[in-house]
C-alpha cells in the first residue's frame, strides 16, 4: 500500500511502514508514534505537519536512530537498506552522510568552543576518511561559500557566536550537505529565525535540493511555509498521520477536520476574519489516548462511532485521510 | 517544539527521593550510629580511653579489636571515643561559622554599598590564605589545644558561607516579590527574615554537610601537627600521630584512620545526595572568586 | 592586588602578636629569663624590645624591602629559608597536580562515558575515597604497604638518607640530575615521589574526576553534541573533541581550588614523609612559635594563592573563546 496520493510509480528513497515509537516512562508506556506509514520521493519535497506533541518529530528521530529510551518497532527502509534495528555502526555511517538532519535551535546546535572550519571537518572528515585535513579544510570554505555566506575563508576561522542566527542556520545546513546526502531532514529549520531570514533559508534548502536532487523532509507547524515549498504534505496528529497528499489538492479541499481546523486558523487577506480562530480543546498526550479517534474530543464533526475505533487512511477526493465522518468532497466553507 | 529525544517529563515522582537510596541511606545509618556510640559511650565503655588496661602494643585480637597503644590502652575503644571530640567539634565549627557567615554575608549583601565593600574586603583576605596555614598559625598564636583549634577553624571557616548568603541574597533581593513586598511597607528586617533566609538555606544545607567532614579532617590535621588535641586526648589525629611513632604497630593508626574514613565518607555521601536533591551546581568555585 | 598582600601581610602579624605564649622562651631557654641581662639583649636582638605598632612598622617596611626577618629557629633569615625549601614542595604539588589531572581526566570521562553502569559506580567511588582520606593517614598507609611490607618503594625522604644531592639548578632532584646526566639519581629521586605524590594526587583526582564527570554529562544534555551525533559522528569523536572540550573548561577554574588544597596536603605530607619542603617548615614553625617564620610561610602561601588565582583567570580566558574576543 503506497500512501504516495499521487502514483507517479517513483520508487521511493525512504519508505516507513508501520512506525510505532514508545518511550518508557515512570508512568508507563508512552507511545508518541503509533503506526505510521509514509514514502520520501527523491527529489521532492515532503512536508510533515502538526502541533508540538504530534510526533512528527519523534517519527524521524527514530528512523536514524535517534532516540533514547524508547522501543522502536516497524520498518524504514532507505535506498534498499532497513534502517529500524540496524546495528550502531552501520546506522552511523548513514546518518550525517546518506541521510543528514537539521535541527531547530542554531544557537545551541553549534560547538561554541570549536571553529566553523573544524566542525564542518569533523563530519566530512567521520564520513570520509581518506580525506585529509588541509582537503577537508578546504571544502570545509567551498561549503560555506555554497550556503551564500561571503568571505567564506574568513568565516570559517570563526566561532559559532561570532554569527547570526540566520548565518547559524546556514553553516547547519552546509553541515548537512558536506556529504552529499540523498535526504535532508529539516526539523523546524525556520522556526527560531526572523521572518526574512526564514524565506531565505527555505530558498537556500529549495536551491540545494535542486541542485543535487535530494529529498527534503521538512517538519514542521507552520502552514505557511508549508505552503511555499511543498511537494507534498503528511498531516499527523496524535502519533498518526491524519491526512496526506499533494500540497495544492490538501490545501485547497482538506478532508480530515484536523487539517481543515489548521488551515481554517490561518489568517487570510481576502476574507474577513471578525474572530480569531482556532481549534478547541488541546493536544491530547500520549498517555491519555481515547479509544477511537484521538481527535475526536476536539472535533465539531463527531460522531458516536468516531470513539469506538481509530479510522484508517482512505482515499478521499485528491487526498488520503483517516476520517469515518466526512462532509461530500470536503471543501471549504 | 524542540525536537524530543528523550523520554516525556515525569508528571511525578513515583520514586524514593535521594535521600534514602543506595550510597546516602548508608551514609545516614553510619552517622545516626556515630551520634548514637558518641552519645552513650560513656555508658557502656568496657574500659577508659585514658587507663592502660593491657600489654603494650598488643596485635589485633578477640579482646581487644584493634589491639594496644604504647600505654597500653585499647585503640578500639579509644578510637571510639574520639568521636567524643571530633563529631561536637566540627558541629561547633560549622554553626559557628554558619551564623557568623551568614550575618556578615546577608548584611553585604543587603545593604551593598561600603559596608559590603568592607566585609567582603576581610572575607577576601581571609579567603586568600590555604585554610590550613592560617589556621596552624592562629591555633599556634593562640597556643596548641583543641579549643584554640575550634576557634582557629571558625575563623578559617566562616567566610565561605558569607560568601555563599551574600549572593544568595543579592540573588533574591532582585526578584520582584521582594520589590512588592518593599512596595506594601513591609519592614526590611521581616523581608530578611520571611522571604531571603528561607529561600537560602538549601545551598547553605548542602555545603554545611559537606564541610562538616572537611572540618573533621581539618581537625585531624591540626592534631596530627600537634597543634589541636594533644595526647592523652584519644583524637584521631592525635592517635595517628602515635600510630605514626610506632609505624609497624599498624593498627593503632588504622583504627583512628578507618574512623576518619567512616565519617568522612558518611557525610560526603549525604551531602551528594542532598545536593542531587536541590540541584544545587557545585559551590567549589565559590570559594575562590571575588566577584 | 597589592592591597592584598599588605592585609594579609598585616593580619598575620596581628595574629601573631596576640599570642600569649611568650617567645622568648624559645629564643633563650627556660633558663635564661630569669637573667635580665640575657632577655633585655635577646630581645634587643630580635626586636621584641619596641612597642608592638613600631614593631609592625618596621616589619612592613622590611617585608616590602623582601625581607621577612630571621627565624628563631633555625637563625637563619626566613626568606632564605623559603627560597632554599620551596623547590621540594614545587617538585612534590607540580608531579601530584599532573598525577590528579591525568587520572582525574580519564576517570571523570571514564565514568560519564558508562553512566550508571558499573565502571561509573567503582570510578566514583574511588574518587570519594580520594576526597574523604586524611591526607597523612593515607601517606602512612602507602608507606606501610609499599615500603615496610613489600618493600617495592623507597622509604621517607626525597632520597636515600646516605645519597647526595644533585647539584643545585632548578632545586627539583629530578631535573636537576637529569642535567648533570646523572641517571641513578634520576630514578632514585623519581622512586621517592612516586608515593607521596600519589597520595597527594589521590585528594586531586577525587576533585577533578567529579567535576569533569558531572560537566561531561552537562554537555552531553547540550544541542550541538545531538546534532554532532545526528551527523554520524563517532562516539569518540563526540566526546574527545566536541564535549570534553567544553568540559573541560570549568576544570580550569577548579585547579586555583585544587592549589590550595594541595597546599593543604604539602603540609600534612611533607610531615609523613620527612619531605624537607615548606610545609614541614611550617609545622616545624608551629610547633615551635617561631613567629617569623610561621609569618613568612603564612604570607607565601597567600602569595601563592593570590598568583594561582590570576593565571588561572588567564588561562581560562584564553580557553573560552568566548571570553577571549569579548
Amino acid at each position: 500500500m503506497t500512501v504516495n496520493g499521487t502514483g507517479t510509480g517513483q520508487v521511493p528513497i525512504l519508505q516507513v511502514r508501520d512506525l510505532r515509537v514508545t518511550f518508557n516512562t515512570p508512568d508507563g508506556p508512552a507511545p508518541a508514534v503509533r503506526g505510521v506509514s509514509l514514502d520520501v520521493l527523491p527529489g521532492e519535497t515532503l512536508a510533515v505537519v502538526g502541533e508540538s506533541g504530534s510526533g512528527k518529530s519523534v517519527t524521524m528521530l527514530a528512523i536514524l536512530g535517534l532516540v533514547q529510551g524508547a522501543r522502536v518497532t516497524g520498518s524504514a527502509v532507505f535506498d534498499g537498506t532497513e534502517l529500524v534495528g540496524l546495528d550502531t555502526g552501520r546506522l552511523r555511517s548513514i546518518r550525517g552522510a546518506k541521510v543528514s538532519m537539521i535541527f531547530q535551535d542554531p544557537m545551541t546546535s553549534l560547538n561554541p568552543v570549536l571553529t566553523i572550519g573544524r566542525q564542518l571537518s569533523l563530519v566530512m572528515r567521520a564520513h570520509q576518511p581518506h580525506l585529509s585535513k588541509q582537503a577537508a579544510a578546504q571544502r570545509a570554505i567551498e561549503l560555506v561559500d555554497r550556503v551564500a555566506i561571503s568571505q567564506a575563508a574568513r568565516r570559517c576561522e570563526s566561532y559559532p557566536h561570532e554569527l547570526s542566527g540566520g548565518m547559524r542556520q546556514r553553516i547547519m545546513i552546509a553541515m548537512a550537505i558536506a556529504n552529499n546526502p540523498a535526504v535532508l531532514i529539516a526539523d523546524e529549520p525556520t522556526t527560531a529565525l526572523d521572518v526574512t531570514v526564514q524565506a531565505q533559508i527555505m530558498e537556500l534548502l529549495d536551491e540545494l535540493r535542486r541542485e543535487s536532487g535530494l529529498a527534503l523532509v521538512l517538519i514542521t507547524h507552520d502552514l505557511g511555509v508549508v505552503a511555499g515549498a511543498a511537494d507534498r504534505v503528511a498531516v499527523m496528529y496524535a502519533g498518526r498521520i491524519a491526512e496526506t497528499g499533494s500540497v495544492l489538492p490538501l490545501f485547497e479541499a482538506p478532508a480530515h477536520p484536523y487539517t481543515r481546523g489548521l488551515l481554517d486558523c490561518l489568517p487570510r487577506l481576502d476574507i474577513r476574519h471578525d474572530v480569531q480562530v482556532s481549534i478547541p480543546g488541546v493536544a491530547v498526550s500520549p498517555l491519555s489516548l481515547p479509544p477511537g479517534c484521538p481527535f475526536a474530543p476536539r472535533c465539531s464533526y463527531a460522531i458516536e462511532s468516531c470513539d469506538l475505533a481509530e479510522p484508517v487512511l482512505t482515499q478521499h477526493g485528491d487526498t488520503m485521510a483517516a476520517c469515518d465522518v466526512l462532509t461530500g468532497a470536503g471543501t471549504r466553507r | 517544539m524542540t525536537s524530543t529525544i528523550e523520554a516525556p517529563p515525569r508528571r511525578r515522582r513515583r520514586r524514593r527521593p535521594p535521600w534514602l537510596r543506595g550510597p546516602a541511606l548508608v551514609g545516614l545509618i553510619t552517622l545516626v550510629l556515630w551520634v548514637l556510640v558518641a552519645l552513650t559511650l560513656p555508658l557502656w565503655s568496657p574500659s577508659d580511653p585514658l587507663d592502660p588496661v593491657a600489654d603494650r602494643l598488643l596485635s589485633p585480637s578477640w579482646s581487644h579489636l584493634m589491639g594496644t597503644d604504647a600505654l597500653g590502652r585499647d585503640v578500639f575503644i579509644r578510637a571510639l571515643w574520639g568521636a567524643r571530640i571530633s563529631l561536637p567539634v566540627s558541629a561547633i565549627v560549622i554553626v559557628s561559622s554558619v551564623i557568623l557567615g551568614t550575618v556578615v554575608g546577608a548584611a553585604a549583601g543587603f545593604f551593598g554599598g561600603w559596608i559590603d565593600a568592607v566585609l567582603m574586603r576581610a572575607v577576601d583576605i581571609t579567603m586568600a590564605f590555604p585554610p590550613i596555614l592560617l589556621a596552624m598559625a592562629i591555633t599556634a598564636s593562640l597556643g596548641p589545644g583543641i579549643r584554640n583549634a575550634l576557634i582557629a577553624m571558625v575563623l578559617v571557616w566562616w567566610p565561605i558561607y558569607a560568601r555563599l548568603l551574600r549572593a544568595q541574597v543579592i540573588a533574591v533581593k532582585q526578584r520582584e516579590f521582594v520589590e512588592s513586598a518593599h512596595a506594601i511597607g513591609a519592614s526590611r528586617w521581616l523581608i530578611v527574615r520571611r522571604y531571603i533566609l528561607p529561600m537560602s538555606y538549601t545551598p547553605v544545607l548542602v555545603n554545611a554537610t559537606m564541610d562538616f567532614g572537611q572540618v573533621v579532617l581539618l581537625t585531624a590535621s591540626l592534631s596530627f601537627i600537634g597543634l589541636g588535641a594533644r595526647p592523652p586526648s584519644p583524637e584521631w589525629g592525635a592517635m595517628i600521630t602515635e600510630g605514626a611513632t610506632n609505624f609497624y604497630q599498624w593498627w593503632i593508626a588504622a583504627a583512628a584512620g578507618i574512623a576518619i574514613l567512616l565519617v568522612v565518607l558518611a557525610f560526603n555521601f549525604v551531602g551528594d545526595a542532598l545536593r542531587d536533591t536541590f540541584d544545587v551546581k557545585d559551590l567549589g568555585d565559590m570559594k575562590d572568586s571575588g566577584r | 592586588m597589592p592591597l592584598l598582600l599588605l592585609g594579609i601581610a598585616s593580619i598575620v602579624f596581628i595574629v601573631s602578636r596576640l599570642t600569649p605564649a611568650d617567645p622568648l622562651v624559645q629564643i633563650i631557654g627556660e633558663r635564661n629569663l630569669s637573667n635580665p641581662e640575657v632577655v633585655a639583649a635577646a630581645k634587643a636582638q630580635w626586636g621584641l624590645d619596641s612597642p608592638v605598632p613600631v614593631q609592625y612598622v618596621k616589619y612592613m617596611k622590611n617585608l616590602v624591602q623582601g625581607d621577612m626577618g630571621t627565624s628563631f629557629s633555625t637563625r637563619k633569615p626566613v626568606f632564605d629559608d623559603l627560597v632554599d625549601r620551596l623547590p621540594a614542595t614545587l617538585e612534590l604539588t607540580f608531579t601530584a597536580m599532573v598525577i590528579g589531572l591525568v587520572f582525574g581526566v580519564g576517570l571523570g570521562v571514564l565514568a560519564a562515558r558508562n553512566r550508571n553502569r558499573i565502571v561509573d559506580h567503582i570510578a566514583r567511588f574511588f574518587a570519594l575515597i580520594g576526597s574523604s582520606l586524611p591526607a597523612f593517614w593515607a601517606g602512612l598507609l602507602v608507606l606501610y604497604v609499599f615500603y615496610a611490607k613489600l618493600g617495592w618503594l623507597p622509604g621517607p625522604g626525597r632520597l636515600d638518607p646516605r645519597a647526595t644531592e644533585p647539584d643545585r639548578i632548578t632545586g627539583f632532584f629530578t631535573i636537576d640530575s637529569l642535567l648533570h646526566g646523572d641517571f641513578s639519581t634520576f630514578r632514585a629521586a623519581l622512586a621517592h615521589l612516586i608515593l607521596p605524590a600519589s597520595v597527594l594526587g589521590w585528594g586531586v583526582v577525587g576533585i577533578v574526576s567529579r567535576l569533569v564527570r558531572a560537566s561531561l554529562l552537562d554537555e552531553f544534555s547540550m544541542e550541538y553534541v545531538k546534532v554532532a551525533r545526528a551527523m554520524g559522528l563517532r562516539e569518540r569523536t563526540v566526546v574527545n573533541s566536541h564535549a570534553l572540550r567544553n568540559a573541560l573548561l570549568p576544570t580550569i577554574t577548579i585547579v586555583a581550588f585544587t592549589f590550595a588544597f594541595l597546599l593543604t596536603g604539602a603540609v600534612l605530607t611533607e610531615t609523613v614523609f620527612t619531605w624537607p619542603g615548606v610545609g614541614s617548615y611550617a609545622v616545624n614553625a608551629s610547633r615551635s612559635l617561631d613567629f617569623p617564620a610561621i609569618i613568612g610561610v603564612t604570607i607565601l602561601g597567600g602569595f601563592a594563592f593570590l598568583m594561582t588565582n590570576l593565571i588561572t583567570d588567564i588561562i581560562y580566558a584564553f580557553a573560552d573563546p568566548r571570553i577571549r574576543l569579548s
